[in-house]
This record gives structure tokens, sequence and C-alpha cells, in this order.
């Protein structure tokens, strides 16, 4: 069991404390989620058209209610195959149209409000129109599935095209002989060699067999590419350039029959790594409940992380109105408008001094709120030490 | 001229898609190719479709031709009553689909013969498809 002490020490001015989070600066990943506040316990996420309706039609129940806590996200351009869509196309298309097509997803999400018992429903979208470029990592990493990939290839041509006179060891010996003839690195064929012999005994001499054996392989060398095969689906997601993104939700209240909120979100950030990027958001939100409040943000945002040191600071101007129920001197309900301009400004760095042992810093301005009085500056002074821990120590979220 | 043939001849599983183990689905077609002059060389490329990530190889017979880029497999008196073998496989990496699909061309001189496409959806994730196409020169 990990054991971990952590000590930090806190030297705080004003009333609260707000550790600056960048990811407020980018376009929510489930829009409709967002917009409900919401992280639904159940996520439908479709891949195909059977799977879609599937879902749909899982999402009432006996009576044909909708069910409440449940959230869909769907793509719908992947819903079905396209065979002209090569990896290359895919990775590397400037065309808008394309892209938004890529990148649309379109999510769902039903809540019942715990305090009020009100169900509520969101509905989103988010697209790309620029979509940067793919990471070097994730070209290494195509390339080094597609020369382990042709090792398969050779073992299923030996299974559909089996002759008599085969044997394990004469099928082994045709892959490595193939392998070493193109040129073929040598590990991946000892690699091979090593998955197919651990193998042998385990088959009989028949064709039955000897085709059991070769697709026991196929999936032995398969399953040994499996954290090849998990990080290169991580990468494919992480892109470097100049990245333009929108979105948009809504959330409705089916128990007063009324549309409560509205957000948009647009994004455009330059990444010259996952680490280390600029990002501008532009940001509309309007909540319409017994208090009116509309918020208009622009944000600006830098993080940059190294082996030794991170940095990150953030800005966000935000020019918000509220309208809020009151009364008068004379006990008359009136609405009191709040218009205003306030900001937040953020700066937190960490060095790390040694393996266990880190310094972080955050000083900045939380935005005014027209509900609460404060000051809305603090600063936090920390010191991580890790013991017992392999992990280096970090900034706490 | 385009011809647009084939259809699959079995779709088996390998292995079952349990919980944690990578799957793999193969896919094996059977088909005729018309050699069509004696003179031209005959050349067999593949696109893999979806965006997913994949390689494939041409053989003749049992001999590996080329792998991930066209292959000349020769003239009529090199390839007349043998087998030509594609195998293509691919693993479904992206996370918005399990669509995977190919498309075989088969090109002598200004003549192109299309073989599918033929797609197949991995059961889940990061499974992977397994295609075979045995056509037939004759």
């Amino acid at each position: 069991m990990r054991k971990e002490i952590v000590i930090i020490l806190l030297f705080v001015i004003g009333k609260e404390i707000n550790a600056q989070d960048i990811s407020k600066l980018t376009v929510p990943s489930t829009p409709a989620f967002s917009i409900l506040d919401f992280e639904p316990s159940a996520i439908m996420r479709p891949v195909n058209a059977k799977s879609l309706a599937s879902d749909v039609l899982n999402s009432f129940d006996e009576n044909g209610k909708l069910l409440m806590n449940l959230g869909l996200e769907v793509s719908p351009y992947w819903l079905k195959s396209h065979p002209t869509l090569t990896r290359d196309k895919y990775l590397n298309t400037k065309n808008p149209g394309q892209i938004f097509l890529q990148t649309l997803s379109i999510s769902a999400a039903t809540v019942k409000d715990s305090a009020t018992g009100h169900n509520k429903l969101g509905a989103g979208f988010r697209f790309r129109l620029i979509n940067g470029e793919p990471l070097q990592e994730l070209i290494n990493a195509d390339n080094e599935i597609k020369a382990h990939l042709i090792v398969n290839n050779i073992i299923n041509s030996l299974r559909i095209n089996l002759q008599s006179g085969d044997t394990k060891a004469s099928l082994i010996e045709h892959v490595v002989k193939e392998l070493t003839n193109k040129g073929t690195d040598p590990a991946i064929v000892a690699r091979f060699k090593s998955i197919a012999e651990a193998r042998m005994a385990e088959f009989g001499v028949g064709q039955n067999d000897l085709k059991a054996f070769l697709l026991q392989v196929d999936s032995d060398l398969i399953e040994a590419d499996r954290e090849l095969h998990e990080s290169t689906s991580d990468l494919v997601y992480e892109r470097k350039g100049f990245i333009l993104e929108f979105a948009g939700a809504t959330g409705y209240n089916s128990s007063d029959s009324k549309f409560e909120r509205f957000g948009f979100w647009g994004n455009a950030s330059h990444f010259v790594s996952q680490d280390d990027f600029f990002t501008l958001t532009a940001r509309y939100m309007h909540q319409n409940n017994d208090t009116s409040l509309t918020n208009v943000d622009i944000g600006l945002g830098f993080m940059k992380k190294s082996t030794s040191y991170n940095i990150s600071i953030e800005g966000m101007f935000r020019w918000y109105r509220a309208e809020i129920p009151d009364l008068n001197s004379s006990g008359q309900p009136i609405t009191r408008l709040d218009k205003d301009f306030t900001y937040r400004l953020a700066v937190q760095g960490s060095y790390i001094i040694s393996k266990d042992i880190s310094v972080n810093i955050s000083i900045g301005k939380d935005f005014n709120s027209p509900f609460v009085s404060r000051s809305g500056v603090f600063s936090i002074l920390g010191l991580n030490y890790s013991l017992f821990s392999k992990q280096p120590a970090h900034m706490p979220n | 001229m385009i011809l647009t043939t084939g259809k699959p001849k079995t779709v088996s599983k390998s292995r079952r898609a349990k919980e944690n183990i990578m799957a793999v689905k193969h896919v094996d077609l059977d088909d005729v190719y018309d050699i069509k002059t004696s003179t031209n060389d005959v050349f067999v490329d593949v696109t893999i479709g979806d965006g997913q990530v994949g390689s494939y190889s041409v053989f003749l017979g049992r001999d590996l031709i080329k792998s991930n880029a066209p292959a000349n497999i020769g003239k009529r008196s090199d390839i007349d009553g043998k087998n030509t073998i594609v195998t293509v496989a691919i693993v479904d990496t992206l996370k918005s689909t399990n669509w995977t699909s190919i498309t075989i061309k088969v090109t002598e001189g200004g003549t192109e013969t299309v073989y599918g496409p033929y797609k197949a959806m991995a059961e889940k994730h990061l499974d992977t498809v397994m295609y075979s196409l045995k056509l037939i020169n004759q």
C-alpha cells in the first residue's frame, strides 16, 4: 500500500483559496453535461447506427418515459463506414468541411435535480474547423504497428493456403525466411519466433491443428502489442499546431417547460505540445432561473511544463448582467439589475527541487460576483514532500 | 473498366471478445481475376479506409511480393493458374468508430479491377480485423 505524507504550508490572503484551472479556458468535452453541470453515471457512446438505435430505445422505461441520469455522446459521421478515408486523409486533412464532419459530436443528458426534484434535459454539440496536425510520436507509432502487422499478414496468408507436408516448424521457418528476405528488423523476427515456438507443443499435426496454431500465434502477436495499440489510440487525439473549435449547449427544465440555460464556446489554441500551449476562449453563458444571469467571458491562457518546472498563466475577462428579484423599501417586488465587468488573473508555478519535493505558488485575483462580496485576491505557497512514493512530487489539483 | 466483385466466404473470430482481450476477427474472401493481356504487368494495391491504421501484404502463391506499397506480381506467364493472396491487418485505434474497410485494386495496362470495398466492424475498440482475399488468376 502506498503511503504518502504531504506537508503543505499555506499563506492565504483573502477569504477563499482558488487554484487556477486552465481547463476552464477550453471548450467542454461534452457540452450537454457541462450545461447541466452534471456527469451522468451511465454514458452511452454508440459507434454505429444499430447501437445508436438500441441506446435510444434503452433510454425509455416500459411506460415510454425518458430515464433520468443518462448521457449520450455520438459522432454522426462515424456511424457509417468510409472506405475512401485513408489514415493519411483522416490525420492530415485541411478541408474545414471534412474536419467539421470528422470532429462533430452531439451530446445529450438527462438529470433529476436532487434539490427541486425537477427533470432537466441537456443537448449540445462540438466541432472543429481547423485541427492542427498529428504528433510525430503518432506517425512513429503507426509505422511501428504497420511493421509488426506484416508478420500477421504472412501468418494469415499461410492459414488460408496450407499445403500437405506443412508442419509447425516448417511454417515458422517460412515466416522467418520471408521476413528476413524483406529486410525486416531482426527484433521483430526474433519476437515472432519466440512466440510461435512457445505455442508449438500445444497443437497437433493435422491441418486443423496447424490452422489453430497459426490463429493462436496471430492472436499472441496482437496481444504482445497491446501497449503500442493503446498508446497509439491515445496519440490519435493529441494534436499540435493551430486548433479552432466551437461548441454550444442548452438546458431544458421539463418540469417548468422552459429553457433554463444556453452556452456557446469558441476556442483558438496553438499547441507546441500537450504541455506547452496558448489558448484563447470566448464564452457566452445565459441562465434563466429565479435570477437571470448572462456572462460573456474572454480568456487567455498559457501553459508550459518541463521536467523541472511548470508554469501557467490565465486571464479571463467577464462582462455580466444579473437580474435579481428583490423587494423595495415599500416591500414591493422589483427586479434589481446588476451589470459590471470583472476579471480573473492567475499565475501558477511549481519547481521540482528533487524527485520527492516541489515548491508551488499560485497568485491572482478571482472574479467579483454579483451575489458574494469579497476581495477575490488569493495566493498560495506550498511545499510538497512525497514519502514512499515512486511518483515525483507535483502540484495538487 | 471498373469491376466490383467478391463476397465474403467466411467471417470468424479466433478469440471471443472477452473483457480485456484484444480480439482478432478474420474475414476470408475468395474471388477470380481474369488476366486481360499477355504483355502488361499486373499491379495490386490496397486502400485501408475509415481512418484506421493497418498493414497489407501481397503474395503470389506463398511468396511475399510486397507490403504496404503497390505490388507488381508479373505478367500472364508469371501468374496464370496461380493464386494472388492479399492479407490486410487493421487495428481499431479510433475511439469514435469500430468500422474497418478495405478496397483492392488490380491494374493491368489501363484497366483497373476493383474488389470491395469490404467492411467489417471490430467488436470493440482496439480489436484487430484481419482480411484475406484469395484471387485465382485465370
